[in-house]
């Protein structure tokens, strides 16, 4: 086991090494550089243009400013983000625990609907209510989450006035007690947008799952071995049922960690996709690097634990 | 003593007067939402027009160009941290002399040294500054006293305090520690020292600044309690914001929400003259080789054509409704050397038609496209993505150009991929815009001939005119406003003349303020110089976040 997880650790720092080269050289390819601003002026010179790429080490060849680049996140220096005025390090820092907390309530919400109502309308799966459900899922499916996430600000926030919003807080709003209120107030919105989505996926998943298990042959055992019912469903076919959701869930948790561009930008939310998202645009190389790398430092360990949980749920594949 | 208790009530009813009303009046926190941040904090560093707007809050200038919009002479130019100036007998040296009571926010004094230091930073090639381009005029800043702060020229020219407003002082005290080039990564930077109206209380990039009144601020106390700069990447949500009352200024309102306004009666629209004009630049270079010249564009009749076919008025209708106006030239019409008499081509399909007939493209495809000699009329034409209303404008025109048998092929890139596609001229025409000031002497890098010294650097279609050129230089060194005003007039002419381009439109500027606030005259060049000014009005009712901010 422990041999196995240094295995996939080693495993893990390789892909994150080749996703992080790949982005540093593809960004620098890219037409502009991080210091071509605006979209009409040109305001910055050509000349002191080329004077700050050679200060900042970007007219060395790309080889060159990844050793460097990678010489100094040893030394735990992620470098200047250009677009922000501040060190890239301390850009990550501000913006990561508001995707955390984004992306984590959402993935909790998600995960708990979809397993439960997945679940239950699998292996109920003859009953009107739970072809209801899969078809509701299927619909939500449908709806694209910037629709969905515009929706929620045109009509909860804008129409009803019930939801700010955008924004992580109310601007010069309360402090303490009050002021976690008001925070977990703007958090409703951009959660429910992320979540339904994949709540939706995850629930088809588990139906399928679900409805496929409980025919299976071990239920059939279990069953005429006077397993009670209860225990059967939650304990023996969940368990296995939940293999498909695991697998899904860990890469796209994992994922959302740079990918909730849409949702962060329609509710200016401040987190890691915004960050990335304007790191491009804008060609901040030290920025993309960084929000990059802690991307797929996160993606790996996202799917390494979902295989963890793979091999709790199923133990077939412990020995695998 | 019993005198004084008789006059205790009057007392107490001047009080409640005098300082009653007044300090319901002032106070408030303003928030403005805005689709992009601020690059940096430093004047001399910034390049946007929300740079401009963060770092003029911060920082005041020596002088500042005031509400009649003249940058010629000082007549229009109001004084600031210079409380007055004045040239020495050469002509050449503006002597200017501070005001006694300007302190930077950490309260030690503004000095002649803190111009210099302005200066030096602008100049440094290590810090990049792109105002350094715009001040050549200027040969160096030195000390003639405390007080007083000499700007030397090389030359006279029509607008020198633009140049003297473009040199903003900076905290010597601290800015002189700085290594060279180390500015822009500097604690400074993140944190700095400003002269302006409000100093900085906490900024987290790209989602808000927070500033607060500077209440023994040399030029009174400003309206507002606090502002907040905040960030909303898409307009959409911004705007809600507006509507929602999370926010009290959104300044540039697009059209569809114009509309929508009227659904919320708490938003006030104000309508401003714009700065930003779009036209269509022809390409005069050979795309793939630009030794050569354009084998299509470089010949005035096909300009000419492709302007006739273009219905400017409708499409501004059609983009803007009353929003905006037909562009008449290189100008805008608020700027103080517009000319309203000039007519670009009128739009005239059966004159472009004669046009590209005599040019020999006659034949015609079955989709209408006109050939020659087997070679379809194809033009390729670059549009900014990031820009909505550049892209709906390009399938517009493309459908009128059609019309007169014109392929137009929109390449639709997103924002650093137009710029340097722009920038290499691998284009046929490119949907330009360009944000004016009401100083002229940008003209230089959009029209003039392009040159190793800056000129022309953002003349995108590569257009060359002696007369142009020639103009340009006598007008923007010109000592008279008229003589300026006549020779500029001659530039826009030649090059409305050459057809250099398709003259699209010129919005108006409509913002939306809570209307708790009255704001004095709009300025339109820019509009936050005169939030200072903003008071809440005594009768609207108060949003919590205008309570007074405790003392930290």
């Amino acid at each position: 086991m422990g041999a196995s997880l240094l295995g996939r650790l080693a495993q893990g720092a390789l892909v994150v090494l080749f996703v992080v080269a790949t982005c540093f050289a593809l960004i620098r390819l890219a037409p502009g550089d991080p210091f071509f601003r605006a979209l009409d002026e040109a305001s910055v010179p050509a000349e002191v243009r080329a004077a700050q790429l050679a200060r900042f080490g970007y007219d060395r060849p790309i080889p060159e400013q990844f050793a460097r680049y990678l010489g100094n996140v040893v030394r735990g220096d992620l470098g200047w983000s250009h677009s922000r005025g501040q060190p890239v390090a301390q850009a990550i820092a501000t913006a990561l625990p508001s995707t955390l907390l984004l992306v984590g309530t959402a993935g909790l919400l998600a995960f708990v609907v979809g397993v439960s109502l997945g679940a239950w309308s699998g292996w109920h799966a003859d009953r009107p209510i739970a072809r209801g459900i899969d078809r509701g899922a299927m619909l939500l499916l449908s709806i694209p989450d910037y629709l969905l996430a515009l929706l929620a600000v045109m009509g909860p926030a804008l129409a009803w006035g019930l939801f700010p919003v955008g924004g992580a807080r109310t601007e010069f709003g309360p402090t303490g007690l009050l002021g976690l209120v008001d925070r977990l107030h703007h958090l409703v919105l951009p959660v429910l947008a992320l979540a339904l989505p994949i709540a939706a996926v995850v629930t088809r998943l588990q139906h399928a799952a679900m409805r496929d298990v409980r025919d299976a042959a071990f239920i059939r055992t279990a069953r005429a071995n006077g397993v009670p019912e209860r225990r059967i469903r939650w304990r023996h076919a969940l368990r296995n049922a939940l293999v498909p959701v695991l697998s899904y869930g860990g890469v796209q948790v994992a994922a959302a960690l740079s990918g909730v561009v849409v949702i962060e930008r329609i509710f200016a939310w401040p987190g890691m996709g915004r960050l990335l998202y304007d790191g491009v645009l804008s060609r901040d190389y030290p920025l993309i690097a960084g929000g990059v790398l802690v991307a797929a430092i996160g993606t790996v360990l996202g799917t390494m634990v979902a295989d963890l949980a793979i091999r709790w749920a199923d133990p077939r594949q412990r020995n695998a | 003593m019993p005198r004084l208790a008789r006059l205790r009530p009057t007392l107490l009813l001047l009080l409640a007067l005098g300082c009653g009303p007044s300090d319901r009046a002032g106070g408030g926190t303003v928030i403005i939402a805005s689709p992009a941040d601020t690059e940096t904090l430093i004047p001399a560093l910034r390049t946007t027009v929300t740079g401009r707007m963060v770092t003029e809050l911060l920082f005041d200038q020596l002088i500042e160009l005031g509400p009649t919009l003249n940058p010629f002479g000082d007549a229009g130019f109001e004084p600031r941290l210079a409380a007055r100036w004045s040239w020495d007998s050469d002509s050449l040296a503006l002597a200017m002399t501070l005001d006694d009571d300007a302190r930077w926010h950490d309260g030690r004094p503004v000095v002649a040294a803190d111009v210099v230091t302005g200066y030096r930073v602008i100049m440094d090639p290590t810090n990049g500054s792109p105002i350094r381009s715009e001040i050549t005029d200027l040969d160096s800043v030195t000390v003639r006293d405390e007080r007083t702060a000499v700007l030397h020229f090389k030359s006279r020219t029509a607008e020198p305090f633009v140049t003297a407003a473009a040199v903003v002082p900076l905290p010597s005290h601290l800015i002189d520690t700085i290594p060279a080039g180390a500015l822009a990564t500097s604690a400074f930077a993140q944190q700095p020292v400003g002269s302006g109206r409000y100093r900085l209380v906490a900024r987290e990039p790209k989602a808000r600044t927070e500033f607060a009144a500077v209440t023994d601020h040399y030029r009174g106390r400003p309206g507002p309690d606090r502002l907040a700069l905040v960030v909303a990447p898409d307009p959409a949500t911004g705007i809600a914001k507006l509507w929602a009352e999370e926010a009290d200024v959104w300044d540039n309102l697009p059209p569809t929400e114009v509309a929508a306004a009227a659904a919320h009666p708490q938003v006030r629209l104000i309508q401003a003259a714009g700065w930003d004009y779009t036209f269509i630049a022809f390409n005069y270079r050979d795309p793939s080789d630009t030794a050569r010249a354009h084998p299509l564009l470089a010949d005035h009749a096909m300009r000419a054509a492709l302007s006739h076919a273009v219905d400017r008025e409708q499409l501004v209708r059609a983009l803007f409704d009353t929003l905006a106006r037909p562009l008449l030239g290189p100008f805008v019409r608020a700027q103080f050397t517009a000319d309203t008499t000039l007519a670009p081509p009128a739009f005239d399909t059966t004159a472009a038609n004669r046009l590209l007939d005599s040019l020999g493209w006659t034949a015609r495809d079955r989709a209408g496209i006109r050939r020659r000699g087997g070679r379809p009329l194809r033009l390729r034409a670059l549009v900014p993505a990031p820009s909505a209303n550049r892209v709906r404008a390009s399938v517009l025109v493309q459908e009128q150009l059609r019309r007169v048998g014109v392929d137009l092929v929109i390449e639709k890139l997103e924002g650093q991929a137009f710029g340097a596609a722009r920038d290499a001229g691998t284009f046929d025409l490119v949907f330009h815009g360009v944000g004016t000031t009401p100083s002229v002497r940008g003209l230089r890098t959009t029209w003039a001939s392009r040159t190793p010294a800056g000129n022309g650097r953002l003349n995108a279609g590569n257009f060359r005119d002696t007369t142009v050129d020639a103009s340009l230089e006598a007008g923007l060194t010109a000592l008279d406003p008229e003589r300026t005003r006549t020779q500029i007039r001659t530039a826009y002419r030649r090059v409305i003349d050459d057809a250099a381009a398709i003259w699209l439109y010129e919005p108006v500027q409509v913002a939306g303020v809570h209307r708790r606030f009255v704001t004095p005259a709009w300025r339109s060049d820019a509009w936050w110089r005169t939030i200072g000014e903003w008071r809440l009005d005594p009768a609207a009712t108060r949003l919590a976040r205008d309570a007074r901010p405790t003392a930290p």
